[in-house]
Parts: structure tokens; sequence; C-alpha cells
């Protein structure tokens, strides 16, 4: 039975090809975009899953409480909590800091290693599984002297030994003994680094860490089996207030499994979003896009009962009982679907490539892995379930007698689900597509507006040795003598990644319970005329004023904040130490556009990291060469960096654009999927209505009035999709737009725009084919009766 | 063998009825050979389906081999249907995409009969119709004649002790319809009961008995 069935669903198939083919490649499609997603979604998933202990690892975050309402969390902790955690937290089986990842010189001999690792505490290797290949986890950083490595930078460094017991030389540092070769991180990890040295080690070169006052290192902690979180959380805050250790601050915990897709934090809490909110859209579309694909097989299928239901009625004065043909229709239901997830998994692995280096992702889909089979299997299935069961069971249930004399006619209520779920498609493809559009106009909002200060033609090259900045004036005059080099200046940061900030400025009337962060900047000479930022009154920080240490400048939003109309000339206090004020420069953006603006402060620093380069952009490559030659003049030891700050702050928008590069690809496959779906029901209704079009045509209709016959019920679909899509895509877009404190009004526009061009694209196809009918003879439609 | 009592059948239009069938008590015994005839819209037609439980009365008693079938459900007049009774339409209804075997076996198959059985049941009747050449065709490569042959021995291959057929020779030329008659004339011989529904006067002398219908009421009811 299941062989004759079979047999028989394949022979339909092959028999009437087109629309075998419009079915099947669309659910095709669907099942690729499906999967393609889940793969996606899985590897966010997987982030940070590696970890062994990862249900009782926690990093700890601390809420700081301002007096203007602000509350901000972060992870950077005090130095010396690790201590009392394990002190005085009998739930805390391990406490464990990390630094920030610190880029470092290695060599060995000849061999030299460029790269970023953290310095942690004794118990890192405990904690987090990061698996050592050699050497033992236990004891690879008791001693200050100790290093454990990746194997990669072991290959790079000792060729042809091992690394074990060997010793390393950090460029202008010291040597460390290598303790411990540790396997390379998974992609799949959110802490990156290449190298581990003790905490020890770093505490003793930075004294600040010992003290309460200041946060820096992460903090994690490996809590004891079957501790309950709430538990550990309410004695946090009591631990971190205690003998005023710190105030207005809060601790909690965030499980690592959370750490990558949950992390936006506003206000003090968990304000829903972050990665996740990503996931959860993309999830979405990719279901929606399966539906329209699924909807696409049920309104074909049902297009044909008519075509079907002579066979369904003699089947059934033959013998069969309704189980027997719900089985044939799904057998048919389950070949098209194996067909479809045949060919969507090829084109799948077919595109992977592709669409990975469209979106800089790296998704990969193993035909080895249990998790591909069962995301395939519950696809297949779903499919099965969706596509099957409805037309099955419609198409089963039609009595003997109406479907054998011909007296079948349409349920209404089939043509009405159909007209639904064909209204439903075009609703999610006009949606998509004017979402689409305003995620893409917001994306040229961000790289066309105008940030404040000259980013195209700004150079940040990154100081590595100490000594270079000792030698930064001898440095500047001889970089000014490149010819293309039009302004030199220094920094501690990057203008458009700025991260330090104090809460220790005050000023003359300030109210003495607030206190206020100021975003500070350690700045140099000729810093407003390098960065092209706009002086608005004031001047630049000048090495002909020898007081210029003692001077700042301020931004528009400092000055509105301490309430200065003309703030040249008057002075604010980092702590005791009163600073003139000798500049106001106009706003501008220091992070990305997500991030409003915050009052800065801007103060001349000998603490340099970065030489700020203006350059002249005609002969960048000239430009370059030049400044290399320079640079490696100061500082032969370190190859020579730069970034100009247009790339750095075009990453920033790396998650946006490929929002975008997602949504654009499925915009197309939606719309894609319309068509095809349009075009299969047109075929039907085309075959079912040919002798009305022949009587038409007898009675005088033009070919364009036929044409016109067609279009009028997918007129009335798209038009009554587009007033459900425009409210929807409207709210949609209008949410993530939401994350930007800068950013686009949405233009009235887009939607009729986009409306009309799926009502054309819906036309165009019906055309196609209609018109082919429209034209023909009405002779031999007539004669058929 | 069916019994059929005070049996109506009516459409609504409306408030009105439209009748097809009114009173109709017919006695068939087994064996028979039995031709329905009357004019266009006399209710032949439904009285057939009627009968072949393809259709409901509104009104009175059916009962085959002694079961009352008005009172049976669905599921159980698929049962009774698919193991006693074979039909054969005026416009053959073939599945068009099976061949000429295949739709010959498809009744087979929903009675759940073993394939080795199929095979040499479809076998006999491919030989006894004379179309083994024909058994891998499809019903569009066939003449009218031939896929009415493939009707009948698709209507018999299960050996139903019923056999109804609606016009069967209505799209045939006379030689043609003088085959499939001679068939059914064998079948008869063969003991099966039939019971055709005809224009065609000649064809009505293929059989044993006749009845006429007009407006639906029986008029006439006469043995051959």
């Amino acid at each position: 039975m299941l062989l004759n069935n079979l047999k028989i669903s394949w022979r339909r198939l092959w028999l009437d090809k087109t629309t075998s083919s419009i079915h099947i490649f669309s659910l095709a499609l669907g099942i690729a975009s499906c999967l393609l997603i889940s793969a996606w979604i899985f590897q966010q998933f997987q982030v940070d899953s590696f970890h062994e202990k990862e249900d009782r690892l926690f990093q700890v975050w601390e809420n700081q409480y301002y007096s203007d309402g602000t509350i901000l969390s972060v992870r950077a902790t005090p130095g010396p909590l690790k201590k009392v955690l394990e002190e005085e937290m009998p739930n805390v089986a391990k406490a464990v800091r990390t630094t920030w990842e610190i880029e470092k010189e290695f060599r060995k001999e000849q061999h030299t290693a460029t790269t970023y690792g953290i310095y942690a505490d004794d118990g890192f290797f405990q904690v987090f599984t990061f698996p050592l290949s050699e050497g033992d986890a236990n004891t690879a950083l008791s001693k200050p002297d100790h290093i454990v490595i990746s194997q990669k930078m072991a290959d790079q460094l000792f060729p042809d030994e091992t690394a074990v017991g060997q010793s390393v030389e950090i460029i202008n540092e010291q040597s460390y003994t290598v303790t411990g070769v540790m396997k390379n991180i998974p992609k799949a990890s959110t802490l990156y680094f290449d190298y581990v040295l003790p905490f020890k080690k770093f505490e003793s070169e930075n004294e600040w860490l010992l003290g309460w006052q200041n946060n820096g290192p992460n903090t994690w902690v490996l809590l004891k089996k079957g501790t309950l979180l709430t538990d550990v959380e309410n004695k946090l805050t009591t631990l971190i207030k205690k003998d005023s250790r710190q105030k207005n601050t809060e601790l909690f915990l965030q499980s690592i499994k959370d750490r990558y897709l949950y992390t936006n934090y506003e206000n003090g809490q968990y304000a829903g979003g972050g990665r996740i909110e990503k996931v959860r859209l993309f999830g979405v579309i990719a279901l929606l896009i399966f539906l329209i694909s699924c909807i696409n097989f049920i309104s074909l299928t049902t297009a044909r009962v008519s075509k079907r239901a002579k066979e369904v009625g003699i089947r059934k004065v033959i013998g069969a009982n309704k189980r027997a043909l719900v089985g044939q229709f799904f057998t048919e239901a389950i070949l098209i679907s194996f067909l479809a997830l045949l060919i969507g998994t090829s084109l799948l692995l077919f595109i992977l490539p592709y669409f990975n280096t469209y979106t800089n992702s790296s998704i990969v889909i193993s035909m080895y892995s249990q998790e591909t089979w069962i995301g395939l299997t519950s696809v297949f299935l779903l499919t099965i379930l969706i596509a099957g069961s409805y037309p099955s069971f419609v198409l089963s249930s039609f009595g003997p007698l109406t479907a054998i004399t011909n007296r079948f006619k349409q349920k209404t209520s089939q043509g009405l689900l159909r007209n639904i779920l064909v209204v439903g498609q075009f609703t999610v493809a006009i949606a998509l597509i004017a979402g689409t559009w305003v995620v893409f106009q917001q994306i040229q909002f961000l790289q066309q507006k105008e940030i404040g200060f000259n980013q195209q033609q700004l150079l940040y090259i990154p100081i590595k040795s100490p000594e270079l900045a000792q030698k930064y004036p001898v440095l500047k005059e001889d970089l000014l003598k490149i010819p293309s080099v039009q302004s030199v200046s220094a920094c501690n940061q990057k203008l458009n990644d700025i991260r330090y900030n104090t809460s220790g400025i005050t000023w003359k009337g300030m109210p003495p319970e607030e206190d206020h962060l100021f975003t500070t900047i350690g700045a140099n000479f000729d810093f407003v005329k390098t960065t092209g930022l706009s002086l608005k009154e004031g001047r630049d920080f000048s090495i002909a004023h020898r007081a210029d240490s003692m001077n700042v400048i301020i931004n528009e939003a400092a000055a509105k904040l301490m309430g200065m109309d003309a703030p040249i000339g008057e002075s604010l206090y980092f702590g005791e130490e009163p600073a003139q004020i000798i500049g106001l420069v106009k706003d501008f953006h220091m992070y990305s556009l997500k991030y409003e603006i915050t009052p800065a402060v801007l103060y001349v620093d000998p603490d340099l990291s970065y030489v700020y380069v203006q350059v002249a952009t005609d002969d960048i490559p000239n430009t370059l060469a030049n400044l290399e030659q320079t640079f490696n003049s100061y500082q032969s030891n370190f190859p020579f960096d730069y970034q100009f700050a247009d790339e750095k702050y075009s990453q920033y928008y790396q998650s946006e654009r490929f929002t975008s590069q997602i949504a654009i690809l499925f915009s197309i496959l939606a719309l894609l999927l319309c068509g095809l779906g349009v075009l299969g029901l047109t075929i039907f209704s085309l075959e079912r209505r040919l002798k009305e079009i022949g009587i038409r045509k007898v009675l005088g209709a033009s070919a364009g009035q036929i044409v016109g016959l067609f279009s009028k019920n997918i007129l009335q679909m798209v038009g009554l999709a587009f007033f459900i899509a425009t409210p929807i895509a409207y709210y949609f877009s209008q949410q993530w737009l939401e994350d930007f404190a800068y950013r686009i009004e949405i233009t009235w526009w887009v939607f009729p725009v986009v409306g009309l061009g799926v009502l054309l694209f819906a036309l165009l196809t019906i055309s196609l084919h209609s018109l082919k009918a429209a034209v023909a003879s009405p002779i031999s439609s007539l004669r058929k009766e | 063998m069916i019994q059929l009592k005070n049996i109506e059948r009516y459409y609504r239009s409306g408030l009105q009825k439209s009748w097809v069938l009114r009173d109709i008590n017919l006695n068939i015994k087994q064996g028979e050979f039995l031709t329905i005839m009357g004019p266009s819209g006399s209710g032949k037609s439904t009285l057939l389906n009627i009968i072949g439980m393809l259709d409901q009365p509104n009104n009175g008693e059916y009962m085959f081999l002694d079961e009352p079938v008005h009172k049976f459900r669905e599921s159980r007049l698929t049962e009774l249907h698919k193991n006693y009774i074979g039909f054969v339409f005026q416009a053959y209804h073939l599945i068009d995409e099976l061949t000429v075997y295949e739709n010959i076996e498809t009744p087979l198959l929903y009675r759940g009969i073993k394939s080795k059985e199929r095979k040499s049941l479809v076998a006999d009747v491919l030989d006894r119709f004379n179309i083994v050449a024909k058994k891998d065709l499809f019903p569009s490569q066939l003449s009218g004649g031939q896929q009415q042959l493939v009707g009948v021995a698709r209507a018999v291959i299960g050996k139903p002790k019923l056999l109804l057929a609606d016009e069967p020779t209505g799209n045939l030329h006379t030689s043609q319809g003088e085959i499939i008659m001679d068939l059914f004339k064998e079948l008869h011989k063969d003991g099966m009961t039939i019971i055709q529904v005809t224009h065609n006067e000649r064809n009505a002398q293929y059989g044993t008995r006749m009845i006429g219908l007009e407006d639906g009421f029986v008029r006439s009811d006469v043995a051959v």
C-alpha cells in the first residue's frame, strides 16, 4: 500500500512538472532558511556553554547609583572583593579575578608573537574549562613568574620543542616560565586570550587594586553545589556596604550562560534584550518565511482540489475509506517534503560559504553532528505536519457522489481560507520589506551623520614602547616634516571609543550632595586642530601656553550641566586641583550613536597611548609608508600599527549591518515565495476558468480585460495585506530604532512605496501567465466541453 | 437480496421540495439482471446511487442482505460497499495517473489483499477481458471501449455480489457497447446480480427484468 502510494505520488509529481517544481522549490527555500537560522541560533546558544561548571559559574556585576538618578551596571569590580567573597561567603567555592585583554609582545630567541591575554587568579583553570594539553592546571599560576600560553602561541614561539619549563620574555618587562599550554580557546567563547599571567603579578604592579574605591578587574565566583542564587545575592550587597567598603553600590551575579545573550542592563536591571533580542527576531522571521512556504504548499494543494476531487470520488466508490485517502495524501506530502528537504539542505550547504562571507559570520553545519540531524528531522516533521495535514483532510472529506458527478464546487470556506493565507503571506512580505528599508535607512544615517570631528583623515597610531612616550615632542616634529601630515596630537584613547570617566569633578555652585559622571579625555597640544573638533569659543591646547597642563576644554554638554553660559575663564576642580576652562567645543559623538553625548572634559595628559595624525587624503599608501618609517626609527621592536578613525566607527555597526543583511535576504526570499505562490494559484485559476475565458473572448473581451479579471482578486488581497502590514512594520521598526539615541524619523512614504512595489510584482507574475491564456484562441478551450 | 420500502429522495430548494424519488418499493433477488429505464430526470441514477450506497434516501427503509442500510453510519456503509458492490460509470472514471493494471488492482489494495494474490487476481481478469497487452498503458492511451472494459474489470475484480452500471454504454459506439453488454451477460450467467440504468431498449433485452421510472415513481415492472 505504502509502495503503491509512493509510486502514484511520484508519478503525479512527474506528470505536473510546473506545479511540482513550484511546490518543491518554495518548500525548499523555506526549509533552507529555517535550517540556516536554526544553525545560527544554535550557535548563539552554544557560546560559553563548554564550561563544565557553567551551572555554578557566575560573574559579579556592580550597580553604581548616581545622584542624578542614573544607575550604571558595570562588570568592573574592586580588587579586594575576591578575598572577601572567599572569606565571608560560605556558599562561594572559589572566586577568581581576571583583567581585560592586554596586548603584549613575546620573544623567545628569534621567534616573536604579539597577542592579547589576561591576568587571572590561581584557580582560574579549575573554575573555567580551558583544558591544558601540557602542564598542571592546579599549579600553573601559583608563582608570579608563571605563564600559561595557548597552543597557537606555543607553535609560534616554540615551533619544534615542548614549551613547558622553558622561559619566554615579554618585551620591556621580564621573563616568565611557561607552566602550561592550553588548547586554543574555542570560537564559542566570550573570553578570548592567548596567554594567562598570574593576577598576583598584576596586583603588585597596580597598587590601586588594593583599595575598595577603584573598580577594575572582573570577578567570577564558583558557587558550591545546591546554592540558591537569591541567598547569595542578598548577602552580596551587605558585603559590599560593610565597613563602608563602597557606598551607593550593589552587587549581583550573572550566570556565564547569560553572559553572551543577555547583556542589556539599564538602570540597574536587566532590560530585556541584548543579543537575545536579535536571536528572537531572526527566529520569528525564519519561522514566518517557513510558514509562507508551507502556505504556498497548502494553498496550491487546495487549489488543485477540483482536479483531484474526481480521483477521490472514484477511490471512494471502489472502496477507499477516509484513512486510506489521508494516508495517500500524506504520502504525497511526505514525498514532496522529502524532496524539498533534500534540495533545501543542498541549497543551504551550497550557499552557506557565501552567506558566511556576506554576513561575516562563521556558521558551520556538520553532517556528522547529532544536532544537525535532530534539526533536519524536526524541520522535516514540521513541514509534513503543516503542509500535509490540512490538504489531506480537506481532500479526503468529499462525498463520492459530488466528486464524481462533477457537481463538485469548491467550498467557499476553503476559498476564504486560501485568501486569508495569501493575505498573510503578503502581509509578512510587505512588513519585512518595509522594515528592512527602515533598517537600511538608519544604517545609512549612522554612516553619514556628522559626528563632530574629522574621521576620514584622522589616524590612530598606538604608542607601544614607553620610551617613545617620552620622546613624543621630537617624534611630533619628525612627523610634521612628512608633507601630507597636516597636524599631530596625542591622546590616551581613541576619540570615538572613549572609555574613561570620573565622578570626581566639581565646580563652583555645584550642590554638594550631587555627583556627576564626566567623560575624561587625556589629550595633548593641537588636539582640536588635529581631530577637527569644532571650537565654539576659546582656543586649542597649545605648547605656547605653559599653563595648559592645568587647563581644560569642555564640550557643550558639560557647559550645560554646569550651567555655564560663558565658560571660558571659569574653573572646575579635579578633587582639589583647580583647572581653568580655555575652550568650548561643540558636542561630538564619543561612541556609537546608540548612546547619548555625555558631558566631557579634555585635559593635557602626559600619559600617551595614541598618536593622532591628521593626513591629507590624496596619497594614503605613501603617507602610511612614511609614517611607518618614522615610527620604526623610534620603536623598532614593535610592528607599526594604525587605524583610521572612521574604521573604528564603522565597527560599531557590524551587528546592525548583519541585521540589515539578514533582513534583505529574507525580504527577497519572502517576495520570491509570494511570487511562486501567486504563480501557482494563477496557473490553477486559469485552468479552472478556461471555459469562462473562452466565452468572454467570444463575447468580445480584450486580452487586457481578461488579465484584469485575474488581477482583481490579487489586487484586493495585496491591498488588504498592505493595511495590515503597515502598522506592524511601523511598530517593530520603531522598536528597533529606539535602541539608538540618534535615529531617523520613519518616513511615511516608505510603506505605500513598498506596498505598490509588491503589488506590481504580484501583477507582473500574474500577467506573465494569464496573458498567454488571454491571447490564445477561444475555440480550443470551448471545443473541449 | 435488496428490499426497498417507501424510499423517498428530494432536494430542498428554498421552501420547495423538488422530488426525485417517491414511494419506491422494490424487491431484487439474488441473480437478477435488472434494467432501470426512464426519461432523463426520472430519478434512475439517483435510485442506482441509493442502492449503491453512494447516496442516502430522505425517508424509507433499505435492506441489503437483510441488513438495515438506512440505519448505518458512513464507515459501516463503506465496508458494505467495498465488499459487496461494484460500480461501472458512463464516463468510465478511471484514475488518470494509474496504468490499466494499477486501476484494476486498486480495489484489492483497499481490501487489504496480499500482493501475491493480487497479482494472480489481476492477471486472471486481464486475461478474461482480453486486455493483457494494454496493462501498462494509461487511460488516456485507450479508446472509450477499452477504457470501459477496464472500468468493468475494475468493478468485478473484487467478485462483488452486486454490479451496478450507470449507462455503461452511453459513451460508446454500438459495436463497443455490444462487447460490454455481452460481458455483463456472461457475468450474470456466472451468478452475479446486476442492475443497470439505460436509455437503450436493446441493452434492456440483455436483462431479466425491467422497471420503468417516471417522475420519481415506478410506473412499470416487467420480466424480460
